[in-house]
């Protein structure tokens, strides 16, 4: 008999604990995404090097990451033929008051990142500029001499290649790859 | 025991004349020895031979045999613990095999489960796997150790990520059992691997039938039950150690069980079980896979208590591993994966290295357990059990915004799903050939997570309300199972900077009914019915890149549960001593089955462009039959062939849905040689012929399914007594001419090829 009390007891302590949970069982708060690290813009920041023209920016800012809202800007790059430009990255984090830039941590692993540009339609050719510490280049910083009027796109891809860098594009998987129209005037 | 002993010296005169006017010895006996009660094969029974000192022990299917007999009367003796002692005239030369019931001692009996203890096939043919087949997939993974049953293929993710898919179905619709538990893990990916240590298992065997309705109306593709011995059922000390080698990956598994009983309080058992594996990266034929190394360590603990009526037991279980991905397999964007299509190997070639970087999976598994019997009468017992699971799974990749300020990297995805189950179920006998169960089960599930968002969290109460009873009239058995279930889902997620909350109900019946219909040598076996299972959350709200396949993955809150209507047909001849032939013919109709299908256009990203993939409802269309055909195990030839053919159809586009195994052809031939020790080798040399998956529509993939293959395979394989081990060992050559292929059904198909040879040396000892 005592047994048969215990499982009823068990029983019912099981099922009042079960309608509690029922009613006071609320799922946890999830982590807030705004805290998250994204990449939500791309800014191209190029100077003239005869100093004559004003800088110059270009870029494109998706601030609800992947999916969502489409970017809400993706711009044209504009550039004047048979000219020298100097070209700067930044990768920034937006969603995030102030933005953070996380170029800045590219920079810091630039042995493990690779910027690669490739254009088509208009013949310009980009000199990476900047080394990581093993002496391959890393591409934040570049140098764009522009030819003749023409029009074509110019595609920015991140590589992320860690332990397998060797100054070619091809190892490791693209952090960004982004493209954008060009137009040389 | 002095009438035992007056008996047998009796029967050792007796014998002792007749051997000497014979000289003719080189007959043999051989026979199985069951459970009187349980009809369970006995193992490790010793089976003396009257008048000599040769002795055998049975194989954990019961087999035995005696050789080099002599003609005549000759008598044998079979003693097992907790057994009454067996004996026996047999006039030799015998051709067919014997069957020795034996019938458990009276202390014993009050104890010993009659019925329901395991489920027992009823309506449905055995699809377990023998002791064989269980010795070779040891120290492997459960979808590779599955595959040797008919119509169940691997899914994998390389080489340490596997699942079993069932006639075409896996993940959320093949339920996973371990101990009488639902496994509840994050099983809605197809490359996350059930956490379960397989050396745990003794028996693994799939159920389809109207029996899989206690565990679940959602196994739409049947349930995997994975078991022990019952703790409770251990007699007397023992120990158990397992290894296994492989060089492919230069790995090892080891695995050791110690289990007793207390010597004051017999009522009490215990058992330990600790397993560690270990490898490196696997080599295909002509280079090494990149970071496809694993590391995994799984502890359990059980405590046993049985007194007259009542038995209960207590598991703890602790299941941690380190799954390295190949990392040429983890890609940014489409550019990426249409560059790796292209090159014949993958880019990053890799040097062998035990150590796992980037990306890789952890998993942390945590079972508390408690079961218990209570006998009411011979007729009747109630069960009941409480489970508390914690899965931990931790995904890292190493990219930019996993960088944490303290230079450790922060995991892309982090889940803890804590699921409280409790179930309990009345069994009953009636007094005219028939038994049923009654079963109430109940889940509390609760997701989080701590990293990206993937799926949502998430509180999940499901409850189901069951009855499988079976009656049985001469020749034909019934069996009918109905089952009710009901869900609530609440999902909490951020939805425009705002908190929401939402609730889901989903309700609905499943039915499965068929019988089993006996002649002289074919038995027929019919079942059929429809069951369902209600989207899971990640296919109402998954939304985000899926990196391994370069897809971007939407969820549809607007889902409805999906159902199918099934119907199977199997026919199996089985004599002691005579071919073994099963042959299985089904079909399912799933209405409104969910399925991942591309959508445009394509969502544009920083990363580019991706192609996107939505939760959608289709109805889908499966045909297919198995087959096997076993020759006796103790033939001096023995050998199996097995096929399984799989025809599944979306009805609105007539093509085949993405996914679906292709059909496979196997067969086994050994030969058994007899040892001066007694023991058999098998000596065996197999092949497997996967044939091209068809009917896909053009485009529905990004690669064509990769051609047939055939893979051979040799071995040799014995059991081995010594000084009161018992033990198995195997040595076996699998992908024996390192044959260069791919797997429709492994993730890494469009990156890299499959491992090449891979030696495998297996240990097994025991004593008890």
């Amino acid at each position: 008999m005592t047994t048969r009390l215990s499982l009823k007891s068990t029983f019912l302590f099981l099922i009042g604990i079960t309608c509690m949970g029922w009613i006071a069982c609320k799922p946890a708060t999830p982590p807030d995404p705004n805290e998250e690290e994204l990449i939500t813009s791309v800014l191209i920041a190029l100077r003239d090097s005869s100093g004559i023209e004003p800088n110059k920016l270009f870029m494109y800012r998706d601030l609800d990451g992947d999916g969502g809202a489409a970017p809400s800007v993706f711009d044209t790059i504009r550039l004047l033929s048979n000219k020298t430009y100097f070209a700067d990255l930044y990768f920034l984090d937006e969603s995030k008051q102030p933005a953070d830039t996380i170029s800045k941590e590219v920079l810091a692993e630039a042995d493990e990142h690779l910027v690669c540009f490739t254009t088509s339609g208009v013949s310009m050719p980009i000199e990476r500029l900047d080394k990581d510490g093993n002496n391959l280049p890393l591409g934040l910083k570049s140098k764009w001499n522009t030819g003749a009027a023409s029009l074509g796109t110019l595609r920015l891809v991140l590589k992320h290649q860690p332990g397998n860098k060797n100054g070619s594009c091809e190892p490791g998987s693209s952090d960004i790859d982004l493209l954008f129209p060009l137009f040389v005037q | 025991m002095v009438k035992h002993i007056f008996v047998l010296t009796c029967a050792v005169c007796l014998l002792w004349a007749t051997a000497h006017a014979q000289s003719n010895c080189t007959f043999l006996l051989k026979g199985h020895v069951y459970d009187s009660v349980l009809k369970t094969p006995v193992v490790g029974a010793q089976v003396i031979l009257a008048g000599t000192n040769s002795s055998v022990v049975t194989s954990s299917d019961g087999y035995f045999e005696i050789r080099k007999l002599c003609a005549g009367e000759q008598t044998i003796g079979i003693k097992m613990d907790g057994y009454r002692i067996f004996q026996q005239a047999y006039v030799v030369p015998l051709t067919e095999s014997v069957e020795v019931k034996l019938l458990p001692l009276a202390s014993n009996l009050q104890g010993v489960t009659i019925f329901g203890a395991r489920p027992k096939e009823v309506v449905e043919p055995p699809r377990k796997l023998n002791a064989e087949q269980l010795f070779r997939t040891q120290g492997q993974t459960l979808g590779k150790a599955l595959e040797a049953l008919p119509g169940v293929y691997n899914l994998s993710t390389g080489q340490s990520i596997s699942k079993p898919i069932v006639h075409g179905l896996h993940s959320n619709r093949v339920l996973i059992v371990n101990n009488e538990l639902r496994q509840e893990s994050q099983q809605w990916g197809a490359e996350h691997a059930p956490e379960i240590d397989a050396f745990q298992a003794t028996d693994l065997q799939l159920i389809t039938g109207p029996r899989s309705l206690r565990y679940g109306s959602d196994a739409l593709g049947g349930v995997v039950l994975m078991q022990a011995e019952p703790v409770t059922g251990i007699r007397k000390p023992g120990w158990v150690a397992n290894s296994s080698f492989f060089s492919n990956g230069r790995g090892a598994a080891l695995s050791l069980m110690g289990e007793t009983v207390w010597k004051k309080h017999t009522a009490w058992t215990a058992r330990v079980q600790g397993t560690l594996r270990r490898s490196g990266n696997a080599q295909s034929p002509s280079y090494m896979l990149g970071n496809t190394g694993f590391y995994e360590r799984a502890t359990a603990m059980s405590i046993g208590y049985k007194k007259e009526k009542i038995s209960m037991s207590w598991h703890f279980s602790d299941f941690y591993t380190r799954l390295g991905i190949l990392s040429s397999s983890h890609i940014g964007n489409l550019s990426d994966l249409y560059a790796a299509f292209q090159r014949e190997q993958p880019i990053d070639t890799a040097s062998f290295t035990y150590k796992i970087g980037f990306p890789y999976q952890q998993l942390h598994h945590q079972t508390l357990q408690w079961q218990g019997h209570y006998r009411v009468s011979n007729r009747s017992k109630w069960e009941w059990q409480y489970a508390l699971q914690r899965n931990r799974r931790k995904e890292f990749d190493k990219t930019l915004q996993s960088q944490q300020g303290n230079g450790t990297i922060k995991p892309a995805l982090d889940f803890n799903l804590v699921t409280h189950q409790f179930d309990v179920r009345w069994l009953h006998q009636y007094a005219n050939k028939g038994s049923g169960q009654l079963g109430l089960s109940a889940q509390m599930q609760s997701n989080e997570y701590y990293a990206s968002y993937l799926i949502p969290n998430y509180i999940r109460w499901q409850t189901g309300l069951y009855a499988i009873e079976q009656v049985t009239r001469g020749r034909v058995t019934a069996e009918l199972g109905l089952r009710y279930d009901m869900q609530f889902l609440d999902v909490l997620r951020w939805e425009q900077q705002q908190l929401q909350t939402k609730r889901f109900a989903f309700h609905g019946p499943a039915v499965m009914g068929g019988v089993r219909i006996e002649w002289p040598t074919w038995t027929n076996y019919i079942y059929g019915g429809s069951t369902w299972r209600a989207p899971h959350v990640n296919e109402m709200y998954s939304y985000g890149i899926h990196h391994s396949a370069a897809t971007f993955e939407m969820g549809d809150s607007n889902l409805k549960p999906e159902r199918n209507y099934q119907l199977n047909w199997s026919l199996m001849r089985g004599k002691a001593n005579s071919f073994r032939w099963i042959g299985t013919a089904y079909t399912q109709y799933i209405h409104q089955f969910i399925y991942l299908q591309p959508v445009f256009p394509a969502t544009l990203t920083l990363r580019g462009a991706f192609p996107t993939f939505q939760y959608t409802p289709i109805n889908v269309i499966m045909a297919g039959f198995d087959m096997q055909v076993e020759s006796p195990r103790h033939w001096k030839w023995p050998w199996h062939i097995k096929s399984a053919y799989l025809l599944a159809r979306n009805t609105e586009t007539g093509y085949a849905p993405v996914g679906m195994p292709p059909a496979r052809i196997e067969g086994e031939m050994a030969r058994r040689i007899n040892l001066p020790s007694g023991e058999a080798l098998r000596v065996y040399s197999g092949l497997n012929y996967t044939f091209r998956a068809m009917g896909l529509a053009t485009m529905s993939d990004y690669l064509n399914p990769p051609p047939a293959y055939w893979l051979c395979r040799v071995g040799l394989e014995t059991d081995f007594h010594w000084q009161g081990f018992h033990g198995q060992i195997g040595l076996g050559i699998e992908n024996l001419f390192n044959v260069r292929y791919r797997d429709y059904l492994n993730r890494y198909r469009y990156f890299a090829n499959e491992p090449g040879r891979n030696v495998v040396l297996q240990l097994k000892t025991s004593r008890h």
